[in-house]
C-alpha cells in the first residue's frame, strides 16, 4: 500500500461542475511551487467533451466522486472512511509515489460535513477551490458534458440514471450546483482565504513553467474559459486558496 | 512636490462598486491614503431596498468640476498640468501619504496608455465587475445629474424628470454603450498589466493592514451587504463578484 511522506502532500481541490475547475487544475499542474504528481494521467481518462475537438482535452487524470471508480463514498467521507482508508482512496489512482503533492479533485468535497471532516483530519493541508456563479457553471457544463457519455461520469448528479438526458436530471444537477456553490461560499466566508484570479503574473508567482505543456494549457484556459464568447477576459472563476500561504511570498 | 509613487490611479466603471472598494482601501494602513479630499460636500449616501450607496471623497472628470478635460487627457493637459488638476481636490499635500486619483474616464484606452506612459512608477488599482451587473446597479440606484457625483457626461439629452431607477431611454442607452466600452478597455489594461487580481476578503484586507475599528467594521459590513447573494436560497455568503486588480503595488499584499 502506498504511503505518504507527509500528510500535506494531499491537496484537496473542489468546485462545482461547469466551473472550469478541470482546466484550471491543469494550470496548477504546470506550477512548480505546487509540485504535483501527474501519474494519475492515462489515455482513457482524457476527455474533449461534446465539441470533439481533440486539441482541447480539458479532463485529464482522476476525478473522485460518488458513483465513480474512485471516491464512491465521498458523499459523506466521515461516515464511509477512516482517515487511513480515505488516504488510500486518494492515492489509489496514482502509479508513482514519491515526495510530490497529490491534487485530489472532488466536487463532493463541497459538502459542509466533508469540508469540516477534511479540516478536522488534515488541519495543515491545503484546500483549493474554484468559485464561479451557478448560472455560468450550469451553462458551461451543458456546453461540454453529458451525464454518462463523457469522462468523468456524473451519475451522482442524476435523478434517473437510466435516461442520460432526462429533464429531471438537469434539474437535480442545477440544484446540486447551487447547493455546493452555497456550501463552498459559506465555508470560506470567515476563513483565512485568498481569492485570486488566474492571470499570467499570478501563475508566474506560483512558478508556472512555460514549456510546451504550460503554453498549451494556458492557451486552452484562455480560449475556452476566460475568452469564451467575449473579447476581453471575464475573470469570473477565481481560485480560492486555503492554507496555501507557503505558495506565496507573504509580506509581514 | 509629491513623488509619482505616492499617486494611486483608481479605475472602475459606474456601478462596479468602486466607491465601496475605495472606502475599504482607505481603511488599510499599508496604503495610507490621504483623506483630505473628504468634506461635507463630498459625502453622499442612499439606501434603496436593494442597494446601499456611500460616496466619499473626490470623483474627478467631466461634470464634476475638477478634471473637466479628462475625456482626453493627452489632448487637454501636460503631465504637470494634469497632476496639478488631480491634486486640486486635496487640501493637505505631504510626502508620506498616498493620493488616490479616481476617475471613470481613466478607463478610456487612450487615457490608460497616456497614464502608463507619463506615470510609469505610480500605482494602479482597477475594480472589475460584470458589466451587466454594473449597469443594473447604477441605473437602479443613481441619477445622472441630481446626485453626487455628477454623471452628466454620460447624458445625451436633458432629463429634468429623471429619478433613480427611471431614466430617459437615450441616456440609458448611452450609459450602457459607454460602460461596455470602458469595461472592455479596462479589462484589456488589466490583462496586460495587472500583477495580481483578487477579491477583497477579510483575510486579504487584514494583509493590507485593515483597521477593524468602528469605521472599518462599518465599511466591511456594508461591503458584505452590497455584495450579498440575494437570489440564492442556500446562502447569505458574498458572491465575490467584484475583483480588484493591482499594478505596481508590490509589497502591499505579497
Amino acid at each position: 500500500m502506498p504511503d505518504l511522506f507527509d500528510e500535506r502532500q494531499l491537496i484537496f481541490f473542489c468546485a462545482v461542475p461547469g466551473s472550469g475547475w478541470a482546466k484550471l487544475s491543469l494550470l496548477l499542474g504546470c506550477c512548480s511551487k505546487l509540485n504535483l504528481n501527474k501519474s494519475d494521467r492515462r489515455p482513457e481518462w482524457e476527455e474533449v467533451g461534446k465539441t470533439g475537438d481533440t486539441k482541447h482535452i480539458f479532463h485529464k487524470g482522476c476525478f473522485w466522486d460518488p458513483m465513480r471508480e474512485y471516491g464512491d463514498g465521498f458523499d459523506d467521507i466521515g461516515a464511509n472512511y477512516t482517515k487511513e482508508e480515505f488516504i488510500q482512496e486518494c492515492l489509489r489512482p496514482f502509479k508513482e509515489h514519491d515526495d510530490k503533492n497529490y491534487l485530489i479533485r472532488s466536487h463532493f468535497f463541497a459538502e459542509t460535513k466533508n469540508l469540516d471532516w477534511l479540516v478536522d483530519n488534515f488541519p495543515n493541508n491545503r484546500i483549493i477551490f474554484v468559485l464561479r456563479e451557478p448560472g455560468p457553471c450550469f451553462e458551461g457544463w451543458n456546453t461540454g458534458m453529458t451525464f454518462t457519455k463523457h469522462y468523468p461520469n456524473y451519475k451522482a448528479w442524476m435523478k434517473y440514471t437510466f435516461i442520460d438526458d432526462h429533464p429531471e436530471n438537469y434539474q437535480r444537477l442545477w440544484e446540486l450546483i447551487n447547493r455546493h456553490d452555497a456550501m463552498i461560499r459559506n465555508w470560506i466566508l470567515d476563513r483565512d482565504c485568498y481569492i485570486i484570479q488566474s492571470n499570467k503574473a499570478f501563475l508566474n508567482k506560483l512558478g508556472y513553467v512555460w514549456d510546451e505543456e504550460g503554453i498549451e494549457e494556458y492557451q486552452k484556459m484562455l480560449h475556452t474559459h476566460q475568452f469564451h464568447r467575449v473579447e476581453t477576459p471575464r475573470y469570473d472563476a477565481p481560485f480560492v486558496f486555503y492554507n496555501c500561504n507557503d505558495f506565496f511570498e507573504v509580506s509581514s | 512636490m509629491i513623488r509619482d509613487d505616492q499617486i494611486v490611479f483608481f479605475l472602475g466603471i459606474p456601478g462596479s462598486g468602486w466607491a465601496k472598494i475605495d472606502s475599504l482601501l482607505r481603511c488599510c494602513k499599508k496604503f495610507k491614503f490621504n483623506e483630505s479630499d473628504i468634506n461635507e460636500n463630498t459625502i453622499w449616501e442612499r439606501n434603496t431596498n436593494k442597494y446601499y450607496l456611500n460616496h466619499k471623497g473626490h470623483f474627478l472628470g467631466p461634470g464634476s468640476g475638477v478634471g473637466e478635460g479628462f475625456k482626453d487627457i493627452g489632448a487637454n493637459y501636460t503631465r504637470e498640468s494634469f497632476l496639478e488638476e488631480c491634486l486640486k481636490v486635496y487640501t493637505d499635500i505631504n510626502d508620506t501619504d498616498n493620493y488616490m486619483i479616481k476617475c471613470h474616464w481613466f478607463c478610456e484606452r487612450h487615457n490608460i496608455n497616456w497614464l502608463i506612459r507619463n506615470f510609469p512608477n505610480s500605482k494602479y488599482i482597477a475594480v472589475l465587475r460584470d458589466v451587466e451587473l454594473c449597469n443594473h446597479r447604477w441605473l437602479e440606484s443613481m441619477t445622472f445629474a441630481k446626485d453626487y457625483p455628477n454623471y452628466s457626461a454620460w447624458m445625451v439629452k436633458e432629463d429634468p424628470d429623471e429619478e433613480f431607477g427611471k431614466h430617459c431611454i437615450e441616456n440609458e442607452q448611452n450609459f450602457k454603450r459607454l460602460n461596455r466600452q470602458h469595461d472592455s478597455e479596462l479589462r484589456s489594461f488589466v490583462r496586460r498589466y495587472a500583477d495580481i487580481i483578487f477579491c477583497p476578503t477579510k483575510y486579504v484586507l487584514d494583509r493590507m493592514g485593515f483597521e477593524w475599528d468602528e469605521k472599518g467594521h462599518h465599511e466591511f459590513t456594508w461591503y458584505k451587504r452590497c455584495y450579498i447573494s440575494d437570489n440564492n436560497l442556500y446562502t447569505r455568503a458574498p458572491k465575490y463578484e467584484t475583483s480588484i486588480a493591482f499594478y505596481n503595488c508590490n509589497g502591499i499584499i505579497f
